[in-house]
């Protein structure tokens, strides 16, 4: 069963992903954390504790503390962690934020669905994400 | 006092000097000689007075000059042809005096005539001496001028007018005579000039000019000497004031030939101060740099302001958009996971629910649509339309394999301009002809330019719905719809799109249509003022 860090800060979009992943019966084990600084104190501490990572990071970017953008820029550049796949998941379509997600290093830009039904195609794109992802 | 009597007078019987011979031989060889040459002489009066004034000959001009026959006139005093202004003041005896001392004495002045007229004359008076040195009388020679010095007077008087008009605007005048190197100069010119007067050479003017200015003038002003400047010269100059500061003048100059070559024989000019001419336009000139300025500080306003509106549309869209999705995905889940608990009302509620919120997506989505096509950087390359629109032509059929539409493209339509902002054009006008075509069973569409005299005229034509032309003004105007929601869907902002595309690539469009006869836009891109 792979296992998702799904980090966003509004529990209404983290209650309709996993909505809209078991209606693609998509069989992942999905961890919530809430900001940036949340997602990161998870990842370390599960390094450090030699503890499996997840096989990939889904992250929102307008968040408190440390945004999104901020946060993937932090995964990409620490040795530590930059091997794990991540996929920005957001509503806004702003250019700027898809180029600078992308410059950033992020694998997926994926768009928050307006239907569950829209929903297949996230699943689609996050076991590509997870299917091709690097070794640690 | 002496008295003579000229008409009696024989050079023969005086005393003869040798040296006098031959003028005395000549008198006596042909006695009418010189009366003859005399009366010939038509301009020129002949009179003779004797030491009291006396007339004592009247020649034939003298009679038609002054009106008395010589019966009439002589033996009465030649102060009779004088006017009585000048007879009061003594002129009259003062003129024949004068002749006596000075041996002659010429001058110009009115005359009368018998019938009280007055004539301006030239006149030369001189004494008549006999052989041994005396005086034996007076000749004055008079010529008629009047119509000469009418001439003049009219001439001085229309130079005075214009001298007169000339200097109340403060234009002085100036008039160089290339032969003399001298210039003359109206009492205003020769202010602005920093002269005393006329009479000086081009040294004198250059003089006063700023010593920046010199080498400039002298150059222009030798070469309109040399006959170079042809049509003449406009100079402005710095030229030292009597106070000592400069100023600025402006001369034109026109140069004068007699027709004989291209070097002017005379050139003419006007001179004028323009320091404060100058003053102004420097004046102007930096009102308008601070009006530019204001502008450029306007414009960075507005353009910051229209970012900051723009960014607020995203956030406003985005922050607009998350709620929407949550009522409609939440909407969804209940339909899912409540079917069976569900009213079928309460559920057609739930999907009406989700049909407008997908309706208000569409139009945010638009929305932003609309700004980003305004507000992208405009490119200039070549565009492959017949390319682009065989490229959307593709998606469409793609899109709905059920419909049979015929699409002809026009090979080899090229346009310049920007091929992502073309792109949406073509598709927002592709879409539509697709879209309004869709309730005929088969359907053709066309894309292509056509090429007459002018720049291209590139066209989408369909044989769909059309429209009213009566309401063709509010094709263009976003959210506005010529057919009811429920036949055509869509939010009414593609040819909105459509519509800033073109305008922003300074083109033109318009549409033709008949109602179900089909419809054609047609637009031209480069053609319209900025």
């Amino acid at each position: 069963m792979s296992r998702l860090l799904l980090v966003d800060d509004d529990r209404d979009d983290v209650q309709l992903t996993l909505l809209g992943f078991r209606d693609e019966k998509f069989a992942c084990e999905v961890s919530v954390a809430h900001d940036g600084q949340e997602a990161l104190d998870l990842l370390l501490s599960a390094y450090a504790a030699n503890a499996p990572l997840p096989d990939a990071v889904i992250l929102d970017l307008k968040m408190p503390r440390i945004g999104g953008l901020e946060l993937l820029s932090r995964l990409k550049s620490d040795p530590r962690l930059r091997g794990i796949p991540v996929a920005v998941f957001t509503s806004s379509g702003h250019e700027a934020d898809v180029t600078e997600a992308l410059r950033l290093g992020a694998d997926r830009y994926l768009r928050k669905p307006a239907s569950l039904r829209d929903y297949a195609a996230i699943v689609k794109q996050v076991r590509e994400l997870i299917s091709v992802k690097s070794p640690r | 006092m002496l008295r003579a009597n000229i008409k009696r007078t024989r050079p023969g019987a005086h005393p003869r000097r040798h040296a006098e011979k031959g003028r005395a031989r000549a008198f006596r060889a042909e006695p009418d000689f010189f009366r003859l040459a005399l009366e010939s002489l038509s301009e020129y009066a002949l009179i003779t007075t004797d030491t009291a004034l006396e007339i004592t000959s009247w020649s034939g001009p003298a009679a038609a000059m002054f009106g008395y026959t010589g019966d009439e006139i002589l033996g009465r005093s030649i102060s009779c042809l004088f006017t009585p202004e000048d007879i009061e003041q003594g002129i009259d005896r003062q003129e024949f005096a004068d002749a006596l001392t000075k041996g002659r004495r010429d001058d110009e002045r009115w005359h009368v005539r018998k019938d009280g007229r007055r004539l301006w004359c030239y006149g030369l008076s001189f004494p008549l001496k006999d052989a041994k040195g005396g005086v034996r009388g007076f000749v004055k020679l008079i010529r008629d001028d009047t119509s000469r010095k009418k001439k003049d007077d009219l001439l001085r008087e229309s130079e005075e007018r214009l001298r007169l008009a000339a200097e109340s605007t403060g234009l002085g005048t100036w008039d160089y005579d290339v032969a003399r190197k001298t210039f003359r100069l109206s009492e205003r010119a020769a202010v602005l000039f920093g002269q005393a007067g006329s009479g000086g050479g081009f040294e004198q003017i250059i003089r006063m000019v700023h010593p920046d200015d010199r080498e400039r003038i002298t150059r222009d002003f030798e070469s309109a000497v040399a006959g170079h400047a042809s049509e003449g010269q406009d100079m402005e100059y710095r030229i030292k004031a009597p106070a000592g500061r400069y100023r600025w003048v402006r001369t034109m100059a026109r140069p004068y030939r007699d027709g004989t070559g291209p070097v002017p024989r005379r050139i003419l000019g006007t001179v004028i101060d323009i320091t404060e001419e100058r003053r102004k336009r420097l004046e102007e000139r930096e009102l308008s740099q601070e009006l530019e300025r204001m502008v450029k500080e306007r414009t960075a306003q507005f353009q910051a302001l229209n970012k900051e509106l723009e960014s607020f549309a995203y956030s406003a869209s985005h922050d607009l958009r998350a709620p929407l999705r949550k009522i409609s995905a939440f909407s969804e889940a209940i339909l899912r996971s409540g079917e069976s608990a569900l009213s079928p009302a309460d559920q057609g509620y739930f999907e009406r629910i989700i049909a407008a919120t997908v309706k208000m997506h569409r139009l945010i989505d638009d929305m932003l649509n609309l700004t980003r096509v305004t507000r992208k950087p405009l490119e200039r390359v070549d565009c492959d339309l017949s390319r682009i629109a065989s490229e959307i032509a593709d998606d469409l059929r793609k899109g709905d394999q059920s419909r049979q539409v015929e699409v002809v493209i026009e090979d080899g339509v090229h346009a310049e301009g920007d091929c992502e902002l073309l792109t949406i054009a073509l598709r927002n006008l592709l879409d539509n002809a697709w879209k309004f075509t869709g309730q005929h069973p088969r359907a053709r569409i066309e894309f292509g330019a056509r090429k007459s005299d002018g720049p291209p005229v590139y066209f989408v034509k369909d044989d769909g719905a059309g429209f009213d032309m009566r309401f063709a003004h509010k094709l263009f105007g976003a959210f506005s719809r010529l057919h009811p929601e429920d036949q055509f869907s869509g939010t009414g902002v593609g040819l909105g799109i459509v519509e800033r595309i073109v305008r922003r690539h300074r083109g033109r469009i318009w549409a033709e249509s008949e109602v179900e006869r089909g419809a054609t836009f047609f637009f031209t891109l480069y053609t319209e003022a900025e």
